[in-house]
């Protein structure tokens, strides 16, 4: 059913990282597609300061899926541009609403997107951390090790795409990692396995929702 | 009021010494293939184990990570919530 709600994406691919974060986006670009969302893919190198700009001073956009590096107070594009900055002009994020897949951004940038009237914003005050397996280097879906750190992440935004809110999105994220936390303490895991518990919990207490929880996209 | 003492200053490198081992006994379980994508850095398992040998920046991240981790476990406050 086509809705007349927007979607931007960004997701450069300029190293390891973030191509994982590339490739990871593809399920959840289909889904809002599915749903009738307007996606706009700012994909590689389109995720640039100039094209971010533009459709965010377009006021067409309803929902950002930010994906890339970040720090307290940046959150970047490709090639580590930066695309939004604590303590520029934020006026025009008013009235949107945010997912930040990226390191920090949440200590500083994401209370002030809030405060410069950003809806809701989820993201992660504190570094986000993934493994990886080097066999899967040209296969990122298929990666046994990611899967375990971003099928959770995902779940924030496929949630949202479902009509839910921030609050439901958030808490279904939480409970998708504790449940492969538990998995990976249990007996039912590999040595190689539990040796990654430690990151993921430091996902799940780094991932945090400011704003209006009870919005919608 | 507290004093910190030689003694103390000794105590304190003992048990970063001890955590340092317990956490690189921890890292040599990682398996062989992995990355580990820490912000916006990648690191090998050779990577973690000598970054956290030497004690620099990136290895005291991973032990406090590492610590935080198993405190919360020791105390079941990793079960909180669930």
């Amino acid at each position: 059913m086509p809705t007349n709600k927007h979607i931007l994406f960004t997701r450069p691919n300029h190293d390891p990282t973030t191509n994982y974060l590339y490739y990871w986006c593809d399920s959840i670009i289909s889904l809002a597609n599915s749903k009738g969302f307007v996606v706009h893919d700012l994909a590689k190198s389109k995720a640039n300061k100039n094209n971010f700009d533009s459709h965010i001073k377009a006021r067409t956009i309803n929902f950002i899926f930010l994906n890339g590096h970040g720090n307290e107070d940046t959150m970047c594009g490709y090639n580590d541009e930066p695309l939004i900055e604590a303590g520029s002009d934020l006026s025009h994020f008013k009235g949107l609403s945010l997912y930040v897949r990226s390191c920090q951004v949440m200590q500083n940038l994401g209370k002030e997107l809030v405060s410069s009237g950003v809806v809701a914003c989820i993201g992660y005050g504190r570094k986000f951390n993934f493994f990886r397996s080097t066999s899967y280097t040209t296969h990122p879906l298929q990666d046994p090790y990611a899967r375990i750190f971003l099928e959770p992440s995902n779940l924030v935004v496929s949630t949202l795409l479902k009509g839910n809110t921030f609050s439901d999105a958030f808490s279904r994220s939480q409970q998708a990692m504790k449940k492969n936390l538990q998995h990976l303490l249990s007996g039912a895991s590999s040595p190689d396995e539990r040796s990654m518990a430690f990151a993921l919990y430091i996902n799940i207490k780094g991932q945090v929702a400011y704003g209006d929880l009870s919005a919608r996209i | 009021m507290q004093t910190h003492t030689s003694s103390n200053h000794t105590e304190d490198a003992v048990l970063a010494d001890q955590l340092r081992e317990l956490v690189l006994e921890r890292l040599k379980r990682l398996p062989e293939d992995m990355e580990m994508s820490i912000g916006d850095m990648d690191y090998s398992k050779k990577d973690l184990l000598s970054h956290v040998t030497d004690g620099d920046t990136v290895g005291k991240e991973v032990v406090e990570m590492q610590i935080e981790f198993l405190q919360d476990l020791a105390s079941g406050h990793i079960y909180a919530d669930e």
